[in-house]
């Protein structure tokens, strides 16, 4: 969504970057702030260039970007969606389960579709309908889930088998592409179609500028809040089926690490957390930031005190660019 | 009940107690002092006048959502319901707390109102129970804690050496390697005091080796964490000689696969996909884990306690390290179950064996 910007005023400021919108420029930012990072990693270590290193940090980047989908969703009509960690869990502990009981591995896929379904229409429910701030009421939802995730995996016998197809998602690499950065391709190319070019798209960033204008020019507010929150746990599950590929298996607390690199992602995307502005476009060189920065400290020969102090500084300050640039 | 502490002089106590107990009993002394080895010799030894069974233990748990916790969950209420425990335990209880201190506080005082025996602890901070620990010492109940063991000197501790299993690890790869090379060390996370020891541990070995140069990363033991810092580790670095790596090793071993990278010998805790794969690969590799079974350790030490018997306060567990060519199918590792297992169910030198289908259900 652009805004109206006085045509003196854009003529005198930033002459190079004029004829774009402020969404714009926050995208190409981010895009800048990727280039850097990158940058950063080769001077830090020159194997950074080579293809067999790039395309673990893709595979990483996948699970982070396929969340930040949600997320950016989530964060544009101004909520945000901490029930992922135990999303992932349940789904994929649930899913390899149900697909080595029945011998089928479509049953992961529907295990994905169903438990995507249940967890954001919850969401939706409780943020829309109760009227909880999805700051609580996602994060309730998330106790809950690891609640029926523990009382399942005590009552029943978690299994050997992680579906082929799993495996394939995460870790195959046909004609030299990892086959998880092709997914995300496309996950993303849905993302940003629907968000640019759908009316669903319009009526996400009407919620976000004006919840009242939206709902009196005819947005159903409830419809758009379902959707957004469904996305984010289709992503979350579906990443959940990822990951018990990635590593083989399945196993409590395995989601914990993908809370907040996401939320992260979108902020370094340009998308702001008040709502409203923004899109899925940054959230994409948002999460290879994230991703290169971990793998650029691992590689890094300093104490894991100075790793994090590094890793915090450096997001801080890239939190910092965009809040500068908010008016 | 009054509660004293007494140093190696009670020898006497304990030689009139061995005469009531036989020797496979849960209490027997002999038995006890294979279990349950002093921290440093200067150790002092918990002792109480012998209270009349069967004993009402509870137990409460602090944190519960990894596969290590609910394996214990398991193997404690497998532990009671066994014949030779179950003739001391007329009631036991388990209760969760998650890691919330004021949580297990409010718990715990509710055991101390419903009057049990003894309660064991895994506790989720080392010192904020210190004051209901006291409370409940003081109306005559025992306190075990374990795992995560408390600060105050009114309970009984029982954990495994951590220093220790860190530093078998590294005379391990020390002894594999040469004595020389670039070993990458996966540690677990940053800042605790399990963390510290084995860490220690293992540099107060390496560090006699001139030759030997390490390279730290963490993997926080989570496996897919241990995958990725893997991965980017070995991006970097093509000569490694040897992995010294604690829990979440499956995903180290997983990331040296998938990059094709040559394997090297490395270390690990229980984890039953890190066994599996290491025998296939024929990979040498030294396991050792804390046990999932330290929790009927602990209830062994309240029973022991209970019926009069001599404990060290703080106690050690002795460590049971495993290498590839020790590894079989069914009695030390699972092929039959998830990657995600941890394998150590049992502690031989604490007469706990607990069958691999009471852990899973």
């Amino acid at each position: 969504m652009s805004r109206a910007i006085d045509p003196a005023v854009r003529a005198t400021r930033m002459p190079l970057a004029a004829r774009l919108s402020p969404d714009q420029r926050r995208v190409l930012l981010s895009y800048l702030i990727l280039l850097a990072v990158y940058a950063g990693c080769v001077a830090v270590n020159r194997e950074f260039l080579s293809w067999g290193t790039m395309r673990l940090q893709l595979v990483q980047a996948t699970f982070i970007g396929i969340i930040a989908i949600g997320q950016t969703c989530a964060v544009l009509i101004g909520q945000i969606d901490l029930s992922v960690p135990w999303t992932i869990t349940l789904s994929a502990i649930l899913g390899t389960n149900l697909a080595a009981l029945y011998g089928q591995q479509w049953v992961a896929f529907a295990v994905v579709g169903a438990i995507g379904l249940a967890v954001g229409l919850v969401n939706a429910f409780g943020v829309f309908a109760l009227r909880v701030h999805s700051l609580i009421w996602t994060l309730a939802v998330n106790l809950l889930l690891q609640g029926i995730t523990l009382l399942y995996s005590n009552a029943a016998a978690p299994t050997t088998h992680v579906p082929p197809i799993a495996r394939f998602l995460a870790l195959g690499n046909p004609a030299g592409l990892p086959m998880a950065f092709l997914v995300w391709v496309f996950c993303s190319a849905l993302a940003i179609l629907a968000l640019s070019l759908l009316p669903f798209g319009r009526q996400v960033y009407a919620i976000g500028n004006r919840p009242a204008a939206a709902l009196l020019s005819g947005v159903r507010l409830g419809r758009i809040h379902a959707i957004v929150f469904v996305v984010s746990a289709l992503g979350a599950a579906f990443v959940g089926l990822l990951l018990s590929g990635y590593s083989s298996q399945a196993y409590l607390g395995m989601g914990n690490e993908y809370l907040l690199p996401p939320i992260a992602a979108v902020v370094i995307g340009g998308t702001r957390l008040s709502g409203g502005e923004g899109g899925y476009v940054g959230s994409i060189a948002g999460a290879l930031v994230v991703v290169l920065l971990q793998a650029m400290l691992v590689t890094l020969a300093v104490s894991e005190g100075a790793r994090e102090v590094i890793f915090g500084t450096i997001l801080l300050a890239l939190c910092f660019l965009f809040l500068r640039r908010a008016r | 009940m009054r509660r004293f502490v007494v140093s190696a002089l009670a020898t006497g106590a304990l030689l009139a107690a061995a005469g009531t107990a036989s020797a496979d009993d849960l209490v027997a002394p002999e038995s006890l002092a294979r279990c349950f080895l002093k921290e440093t010799p200067s150790t002092p030894i918990v002792q109480h006048a012998a209270k009349q069974g069967p004993y009402k233990i509870a137990f409460s748990n602090s944190y519960y959502g990894n596969n290590w916790r609910t394996e214990m969950l398991n193997i404690a209420s497998a532990y009671a319901k066994q014949p030779q425990v179950a003739k001391y335990v007329g009631k036991f209880e388990i209760q969760n707390a998650g890691n919330n201190v004021a949580q297990q506080v409010a718990q715990i005082r509710q055991m101390i109102l419903a009057r049990y025996d003894a309660i064991v602890v895994n506790a989720a901070s080392p010192s904020g129970l210190d004051s209901v620990i006291g409370q409940a010492v003081r109306q005559g109940i025992v306190v075990v804690a374990f795992d995560n063991t408390v600060t105050t000197h009114e309970a009984v501790n029982v954990d495994e050496s951590q220093y220790d299993m860190g530093r078998l690890w590294a005379e391990f790869l020390a002894k594999e390697t040469g004595g020389k090379g670039k070993i990458l060390m996966v540690r677990g996370l940053a800042g605790t005091t399990v963390d510290n020891d084995q860490g220690d541990g293992a540099m107060d070995v390496f560090k006699k080796y001139p030759d030997i140069h390490t390279v730290q990363v963490y993997g926080n033991w989570d496996v897919g964490l241990n995958q990725k810092v893997a991965a980017d580790a070995l991006a970097t670095n093509h000569d490694l000689a040897g992995v010294w790596g604690t829990e979440g090793m499956t995903g180290t071993l997983q990331a040296f696969l998938q990059v094709g990278a040559q394997l090297v010998p490395m270390t690990s805790e229980s984890d039953n996909g890190f066994m599996m794969l290491a025998v296939q690969h024929k990979m040498p590799a030294l396991v050792i884990g804390q046990s999932p079974a330290l929790v009927a350790a602990a209830m062994r030490a309240a029973i022991a306690v209970l019926a009069g018997q001599a404990v060290p306060r703080d106690a050690n567990i002795p460590l049971n390290p495993v290498t590839t060519d020790e590894m079989k199918a069914g009695a030390n590792y699972f092929p039959d179950q998830p990657n995600s297992f941890v394998t150590n169910i049992s502690i031989p030198q604490c007469a706990i064996d607990i069958p691999v289908h009471d852990v899973v259900k």
